[in-house]
């Protein structure tokens, strides 16, 4: 995940799409955290809801991956493929969504004193 | 079968024998014939059975034998005809048979199973014993069958311990299945909350890059301000303590993240160009401070032919090398230690390099040369106590080179030192020119992009309904760009009563179709039922799934816009609606 060439698909600026991340992770996580609930309980409703929230707002961010397997999960939850599938993605998604935190928080513009420790250089670019 | 003939009949008992034996003449006369012929069968029969026949008269004398019964007894029939059990038999065994026979002779058919040593085995015999009627009620003798069971006896025997065998068998199975039922019911409960359990991690987890970073940073940046400040030794002390906590925390926390990633497969390569030379240079500039407090010094060789720039994800790389080196000078006291760079394989495409990581440390037994690749595993328990860490670095190592399209391994002999080998396979540059800086392209142009952007004249003032902050947030500030006034919604509800209260400061709607309380469909259809025949509402939705597009605008929508929501897109329907129409100086960016 790169915010600047998100940024610059989105044709926002880089602090816009930064905080539509930063709201992304907040309703997403809450969503993702809705959706394990609803496939534990089995109420498919809700599940496929969250699963579909989910997808709708990665896809927006162009946040492929998450939407992919948030897109996965609807369907499975559509064809009733309740529990073969769903968990496995599921537990993908938490972890897509980590990694996107840990993305997120690493390209936020590092503090002047910190950043060094958090962030090697890049070289190459 | 002879007749049983009693030589202590009395002479009005004989006479009634005659007299019988006389009936049964006369009545059998017709049949004479028949009768010699059945008798001579029977006869055969008695004969040639492998059962004991017998017939004993009243004083218990044997008066028929068969030669099966001969042969059990091992004599000759004379020695049996006229004798009783008594002249046979062991005086025990034939006190007991008499017993029995006198039953019989009082008119009972007795079944007995008899045990004999027979040749120094024991053979069962199954005996039948019926006494034997004269004319009219009168018994006269008795008649036994006696057969050897003992085999089916054996069989039967064979079959109930089989049975016992299967009964135990059964119990153990059932014992085992009710086992395994617990098993699979326990690994159910403890997968379920594993499952509940990484969720949780995952949560934890995705709060540690953030809640415990952040801190974190602090503390340690902090630490590093405060060693700039004039301390004493102690206080010098602590704070550098401070600091190595804090640090070792920190990466910590990057390593179990890192490793989830990968274990998930979400770890992504990047293909950029880079200097492998500078690479491990850099390397080494962040080990050196390490090697201050230690008598070590530290090399760097890099093989002939070693490229100035090759292509593949530079900081997963060097992460790899920084934990071989940081490895080496952990488990060193003394000595030196060498990174070296070689090529080992090269093609039109593709270049394979070969970092070596030699150190003169502690080394690594040979039979825990395969373990220390293992998450989680260190060569001693008291590795931790000692050097810290937690052996996350070299699965880390392993897993990345694998999917480097190389290698992570080791040989190493026990303090004489070790040599940690690490292979990757990277692209060649297309770039050849040394020191080529990449640029991005420029994104200078987007101060002058805004100003385009914006509408010229009054704005478009939208009604935006969206339940996702998220896509309303980004919608929003799309719709800004494109130069509208926007006013949200959470649903369609809200939407009706916001547009319902106020419709002279609304130009258009866009609409959700996907929302909690009301969708769009239903508010769309309020909205068109309620006399606003008018105002454009746009309908925003999936745009994977066909037919959505007809159902909007059969449902009274008046255009469609496809998520993912893109700039153009909503800059050309907003135009196409917007009361001023094609007056807007709205330029689209260039793509
Ligand atoms: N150069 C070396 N010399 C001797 N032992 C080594 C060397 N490198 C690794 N080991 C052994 O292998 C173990 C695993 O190494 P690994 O890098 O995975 O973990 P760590 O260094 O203990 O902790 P971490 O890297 O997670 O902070 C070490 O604990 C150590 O016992
Ligand atoms: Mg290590």
């Amino acid at each position: 995940m790169n915010i600047a060439e998100i940024a610059e698909e989105l044709s926002l600026e880089e602090g816009d799409c930064l905080e539509i991340m930063e709201l992304f992770l907040e309703t997403g996580m809450d969503d993702i955290r809705k959706l394990a609930c609803a496939i534990e309980r089995g109420d498919m409703k809700q599940a496929a809801m969250a699963a579909h929230a989910v997808k709708g707002a990665s896809a927006n961010l162009r946040l492929l991956d998450l939407s992919e397997m948030a897109r996965q999960i609807e369907v499975s939850i559509h064809r009733e493929q309740w529990h073969d599938r769903c968990q496995e993605t599921l537990h993908l998604l938490q972890v897509g969504m980590i990694s996107f935190a840990d993305d997120l928080f690493r390209q936020r513009e590092p503090s002047p004193l910190f950043g060094r420790l958090n962030q090697p250089p890049r070289i190459g670019i | 079968m002879a007749r049983p003939i009693d030589d202590h009949l009395t002479r009005e008992q004989l006479v009634e024998e005659v007299a019988k034996l006389n009936r049964e003449l006369l009545e059998l006369e017709g049949k004479q014939e028949k009768t010699d012929a059945s008798r001579a069968e029977l006869q055969a029969i008695v004969e040639s059975a492998k059962d004991s026949i017998f017939i004993k008269n009243l004083s218990l004398k044997y008066t028929l034998v068969n030669p099966s019964m001969c042969r059990l007894y091992a004599l000759p029939q004379d020695a049996i005809l006229g004798k009783s059990d008594r002249d046979i038999l062991d005086s025990h065994t034939a006190l007991l048979t008499e017993e029995v026979d006198r039953n019989v002779l009082s008119g009972t058919v007795v079944e007995e199973e008899i045990c004999r040593i027979i040749d120094g085995c024991p053979h069962t015999f199954h005996t039948l014993k019926v006494p034997l009627p004269g004319g009219g009620e009168k018994i006269v003798g008795l008649c036994g069958i006696s057969r050897d069971i003992t085999d089916r006896k054996q069989a039967e025997e064979a079959l109930r311990n089989a049975k016992a065998d299967i009964e135990s068998k059964n119990r153990e199975l059932t014992d085992i299945n009710n086992q395994l039922d617990h098993a699979i019911s326990r690994a159910n409960e403890i997968a379920l909350r594993a499952e509940m359990a990484n969720f949780a991690k995952s949560q934890f987890l995705a709060g540690m890059s953030h809640d415990i970073r952040t801190p974190l940073n602090g503390i340690i940046g902090f630490a590093e301000m405060l060693l700039e400040t004039p301390l004493d030794a102690t206080q010098r002390d602590h704070v550098q303590m401070i600091r190595q906590s804090g640090q070792m925390l920190l990466s910590l926390i990057n390593d179990i993240l890192d490793f989830s990633r990968i274990e998930a497969g979400m770890m992504h390569f990047e293909a950029i160009d880079f200097d492998p030379r500078n690479l491990g240079l850099e390397v080494c500039n962040l080990i050196r401070p390490k090697l201050e407090a230690k008598a070590l010094s530290m090399t760097f060789r890099t093989g002939e032919g070693l490229p100035a720039r090759v292509k593949g994800d530079p900081a997963r790389f060097r992460q790899v090398i920084l934990n071989l080196m940081d490895n080496a000078v952990k488990f060193t006291e003394s000595g030196e230690i060498v990174l070296s760079m070689d090529v080992e394989e090269m093609n039109e495409t593709h270049i394979k390099l070969h970092i070596s990581v030699v150190d003169q440390g502690i080394g690594i037994p040979q039979g825990k040369l395969a373990y220390i690749f293992e998450p989680f595993t260190q060569v001693k328990r008291s590795t931790t106590r000692k050097y810290g860490g937690t052996g996350l670095g070299l699965s880390i190592c392993k897993r990345l080179s694998g999917q480097m399209g190389g290698d992570v391994w080791a040989e190493s002999a026990v303090d004489k030192g070790s040599t940690f080998h690490f292979t990757a396979l990277l692209s060649k540059s297309e770039n050849r020119l040394r020191g080529d800086r990449i640029n991005r392209p420029a994104r200078d142009a987007a101060d002058g992009e805004n100003r385009n952007s914006q509408v010229s004249g009054r704005s478009t003032r939208v009604l935006l309904a969206e339940d996702n902050p998220v896509n309303q947030k980004l919608a929003a500030l799309l719709l800004e760009k494109a130069g509208c006034v926007v006013d949200t919604a959470g649903n369609g509800k809200e939407a009706v009563t916001k547009y319902t209260a106020a419709p002279q400061d609304f130009d258009m709607i866009f609409m959700d179709i996907q929302m909690p309380e009301m969708n769009g469909l239903e508010a769309t259809k309020i909205l068109r039922d309620g006399g606003f025949g008018t105002i454009p509402i746009i309908a925003m939705t999936a745009h994977a799934m066909s037919g959505d597009r007809e159902i909007c605008l059969a449902g009274g929508m008046t255009d469609y816009l496809a998520k993912p929501i893109k700039r153009e897109e909503i800059a050309r329907i907003v135009k196409k609606w917007s009361p001023a129409g094609g007056q807007d100086s709205y330029v689209p960016r260039p793509s």
